[in-house]
């Protein structure tokens, strides 16, 4: 899935939980604080966001699918490029909550060298997810193509 | 006295030779040199795609269908040979053993019998689910306890055994007929003599019958035997109990074909050929491709009712995008890819193309270069990387190089254009495929565009708008256009004049114009010309300058954390403020402050600039300015530049001036007094740059064009977004720094065109 540009997992303040960036980018320092910044803005527009709904917004052509968890009301975020389809991408954002669920619930206490290996296998999961073709996205890209 | 004369004017003409050259030198590689300062080079993130292939192989007994585990779900199939022993066939069936009664008056009740059973003679293994019998009964109660067992065979009198194999209470839905008992789990014996059951206590005046036949039975070997309370008494021939059993039973002499026996894969049904004796077959299927979408490819056989021990051996494929750049040059192009190779258990290997054109290939493995190791393969256009070199948490580095490949410009409107115009031109691309890669620097070196475009077609279009603010000059643009295997790089310079003059605004790195020029004046301009230089190399600075302090200051801004200026005194916070990041909880950052001074440990050196103190704490940097009545404590995410850090020491003194005394008279309760410190905190720092905007145009307000297209952007955005504000970040493209926005938002915010407002995401 190579429309993907990043995936950011964020809590409540704007603090950084997971980032997963699809490509190589020569970021500078600056730009760095700026893209904190940006992320944790971005919250504004998922402040009202309901359990399982994805917002989808366009800013400056890049779009971003924002999907808040529950629980933690961690906020999930996926930048992708302008042409990237909607209907896919809320797939794959869903199975990456999803998955972070799953592999966190109950492991927010472990220790740190634990949530390490956790985070390290989590971002094989992330990656997996977003460049596996499987069964499901063929069919929503399918769908998606007759629509 | 001639020759001395001859000679200094040819020390003369040589000084002015040099300084003329030099002087050419230095105007023609004014920007060349700038540009090359800020790295001509490009580099591209790719995914790299990269095969790993793995061949697994095993045995597994005694099963019924076939679950064979993958490395992940991604991973094809491309070979699969099954080799079946032990095939058992299963048959379901019911076996009458006796079904024509002559007698039924052999019965358990409360003083007679308390067990009835008849011999279960099984020449197969056989799988038992229950057993019908004939019975009559007559005047049951709720109270009686009667059961139906499978037990073992008491050789030594033709009797039941102790051993059960199964248990049910009796069932009967009709009192005189055929009754069907289901056994729980079904029961699997061995070929061999059993005895059925049919035992308990009768409460009352009960009677449970069985019907037997002792006329003409079907087996009159058959053994049945009785228990009167005292244990069962010598089995005896010719007479058996009615019944029949409900199993599955094993056949004899398997052969697949025969049988029908069938792998279903991928929606296929492959026909199990007959093996080399009977019980056996094979399945080999070659040239395949399928995912079975998850972790594990389950192969149902048809039907269920074989059971075998399975050896299988398959060849296992699969694609994964890897972490590469290429670094795009005026020459050569670099190739790095960064495989993250998770090696799987069994026999794996990495497969990758290498196009003819790449060379000086090299393979690290731990930073060590392994290329010439007999693992390392290069076959044809691929590269293998084999099994035995292959473990897990190592680090890959795999580096090549490329030709440039050359491409074409076509110039739209010729390289001359003038504030206002729109700069184009064309490129086509080696091959459709790719991107391309537009990098525009102006005379100083600045980027004023970046963009990135996919080639589609065979002509690649790029524009820009040259803005009334873009400086004159001789711009470059620089082309890159790259796809996963091979990249080039082009350049094109073009002049831009502003429109009240056509002379160069600043100096020109084309070749002709400055030797002209350099020519006709070589002679009289000497060291003036180095003058010109430094003017010029001053006024670069002055715009590098201009440039580092508003990226700084936009840096620290963003980096902004939390604020908070504190009694000294009570420890009580008079003003705090929560920009963005992550939470700290203040007070244990003023307690560990507090704990520094409380030992004495002096801050000084690195810790101390100006009177700002500024510590490294965790993650965050915390600065600290102390006066007699107050505490300012600043929480960042990142380093302050030293413009900041004075900028705290100056806000620390203004506060002083203004609110020292209302802080040290201070006793608590409202705090409302110090609301005009965030006044105070604005003119220093300008933190509204980070909080939320919202857009106020008088009618009278006046916008140039970038400013215009600043303020419709924001306006787009909120439409987007569907709020009433935004953020200034939300105004950078693709997250990036453009100090031209940054300082019209800065620009708009102190004439309160933008207008930041409270609030608070956190709640």
């Amino acid at each position: 899935m190579d429309d993907i540009i990043w995936i950011y997992i964020i809590d409540n303040s704007g603090a950084t939980i997971f980032s997963y960036e699809n490509n190589l980018k020569g970021t500078s320092e600056v730009n760095q604080a700026l893209l904190s910044h940006f992320i944790y803005a971005l919250q504004s527009i998922a402040k009202n966001l309901e359990e399982e709904e994805i917002k989808e917004v366009v800013i400056d052509k890049n779009r971003f699918f924002l999907m808040k968890e529950k629980l933690t009301n961690y906020l999930f975020i996926i930048k992708t490029k302008p042409n990237a389809k909607s209907v896919i991408l809320k797939v794959i954002l869903k199975k990456i909550k999803n998955r972070f669920v799953e592999k966190f619930t109950g492991h927010f206490t472990l220790p740190v060298q634990d949530k390490i290996k956790l985070l390290k296998s989590f971002r094989e999961d992330v990656k997996r997810i977003i460049e596996g073709k499987n069964h499901l996205l063929d069919l929503v890209e399918s769908l998606s193509r007759k629509n | 006295m001639l020759l001395r004369f001859s000679k200094k004017n040819k020390i003369l003409a040589i000084t002015t030779l040099f300084l003329s050259i030099s002087y050419l030198i230095l105007f023609c590689n004014i920007k060349i040199s700038f540009v090359a300062a800020s790295n001509n080079s490009l580099i591209t993130p790719l995914n790299f795609p990269i095969l790993e292939f793995s061949d697994k192989k095993g045995t597994i007994n005694n099963i019924s269908s076939i679950d064979i585990e993958l490395p992940s779900s991604t991973w094809y199939i491309t070979q699969i040979e099954m080799n079946f022993t032990n095939i058992e066939y299963y048959m379901d069936n019911i076996n009458t053993v006796e079904d024509i009664a002559s007698e039924d008056d052999l019965f358990l009740d409360k003083h007679g019998l308390e067990g009835l059973a008849v011999q279960i003679k099984l020449n197969l293994t056989t799988t038992i689910y229950g057993a019908y019998i004939k019975i009559n009964i007559k005047e049951p109660h709720a109270l009686d306890n009667i059961y139906v067992q499978i037990t073992g065979y008491n050789s030594s009198i033709n009797a039941p055994n102790d051993i059960v194999y199964g248990q049910v209470d009796l069932n009967y839905t009709i009192a005189n007929g055929w009754n069907y008992q289901n056994f729980t789990s079904p029961i699997k014996l061995p070929k061999g003599n059993y005895f059925l059951v049919m035992g308990g206590n009768v409460h009352a005046g009960g009677q449970y019958h069985w019907y037997y036949n002792n006329t003409n039975p079907n087996n009159p070997d058959l053994y049945i035997s009785e228990n009167h309370g005292f244990g069962w008494i010598n089995g005896i021939q010719g007479s058996p109990f009615l019944y029949k059993l409900a199993q599955k039973v094993k056949e004899k002499d398997i052969f697949p074909e025969t049988y029908n026996m069938t792998a279903e894969i991928n929606g296929e049904s492959y026909k199990i050929l007959n093996g080399t004796h009977n019980g056996s077959g094979y399945l080999k299927l070659s040239d395949i491709y399928f995912s079975p979408n998850a972790e594990i490819l389950h192969i149902p056989i048809k039907t269920n009712r074989f059971f075998f021990n399975l050896s299988y051996y398959t060849k296992l494929k699969n694609q994964f995008l890897s972490d590469a750049f290429v670094i795009i040059t005026e020459e050569d192009n670099f190739w790095k890819i960064l495989p993250d190779i998770s090696r799987v258990k069994y026999n794996y290997s990495i497969k990758i193309q290498l196009p003819n054109s790449w060379y000086n290939l090299a393979v690290f493995k731990d930073t060590i270069d392994i290329t010439s190791s007999e693992d390392i393969v290069i076959n044809g256009n691929f590269l293998h990387i084999l099994n035995d070199t292959i473990n897990d948490g190592a680090n890959w580095e795999i580096t090549v190089k490329s030709p440039k490949i050359d491409f074409l410009i076509e110039l739209i409107g010729g390289n001359e254009f003038k504030v206002g115009d729109i700069l184009k031109f064309s490129v086509t691309a080696p091959i459709r495929d790719g991107k391309l890669t537009f990098r525009l620097y102006n005379g100083f070196g600045a980027e004023m565009d970046n963009k990135t475009i996919s080639v589609t077609s065979d002509k690649t279009l790029y524009s820009y708008h040259i803005s009334s603010d873009d400086p004159p000059g001789n711009w470059t643009a620089y082309i890159y256009w790259n796809n996963l295997y091979n990249a080039g790089m082009q350049s094109q310079i073009f002049t831009i004049k502003s429109q009240a003059t056509s002379d160069h605004d600043i100096p020109s790195n084309d070749g002709l114009y400055p030797l002209i020029i350099g020519l006709g004046l070589a002679v009289i301009i000497g060291a003036g010309s180095l003058t010109t230089y430094q003017l010029v190399k001053r006024k670069k600075r002055r715009s590098e300058l201009k440039l580092k302090r508003v990226s700084n200051k936009f840096k620290d801004i963003l980096s902004l954390n939390y604020l908070m200026i504190s009694d000294i005194k009570s420890g009580v916070n008079v003003y705090e403020k929560f920009y963005m990041g992550k939470s700290m909880d203040p007070s244990l950052i003023s307690g560990f402050l507090d704990a520094i001074r409380n030992f004495g440990i002096e801050l000084t050196g690195a810790y101390r600039k100006s009177e700002t103190v500024i510590l490294d704490y965790e993650d965050s940097i915390i600065l600290m300015n102390e006066s007699k009545d107050f505490r300012l404590i600043i929480i960042m995410s990142d380093k302050p530049s030293e413009e900041f850090t004075n900028s705290i020491t100056n806000l620390a003194k203004d506060i002083e001036e203004k609110y020292g005394v209302l802080i040290r008279e201070f006793k608590g309760g409202q705090i409302t007094q110090f609301a005009g410190i965030s006044e105070l905190i604005e003119m220093h720092l300008n933190v509204s740059f980070a909080s939320p905007l919202r857009i106020a145009i008088t009618k009278k307000a006046k916008f140039n064009a970038i400013e215009k297209a600043v303020i419709e952007k924001a306006k787009e955005i909120m439409k987007q977004t569907n709020l009433n504000y935004f953020y200034s970040t939300f105004l950078m493209t693709d997250q990036k720094f453009n100090h031209e926005t940054t300082k019209v938002i800065f620009d708009l915010i102190n004439r309160k065109i933008f207008q930041p407002i409270n609030l608070n995401l956190k709640e």
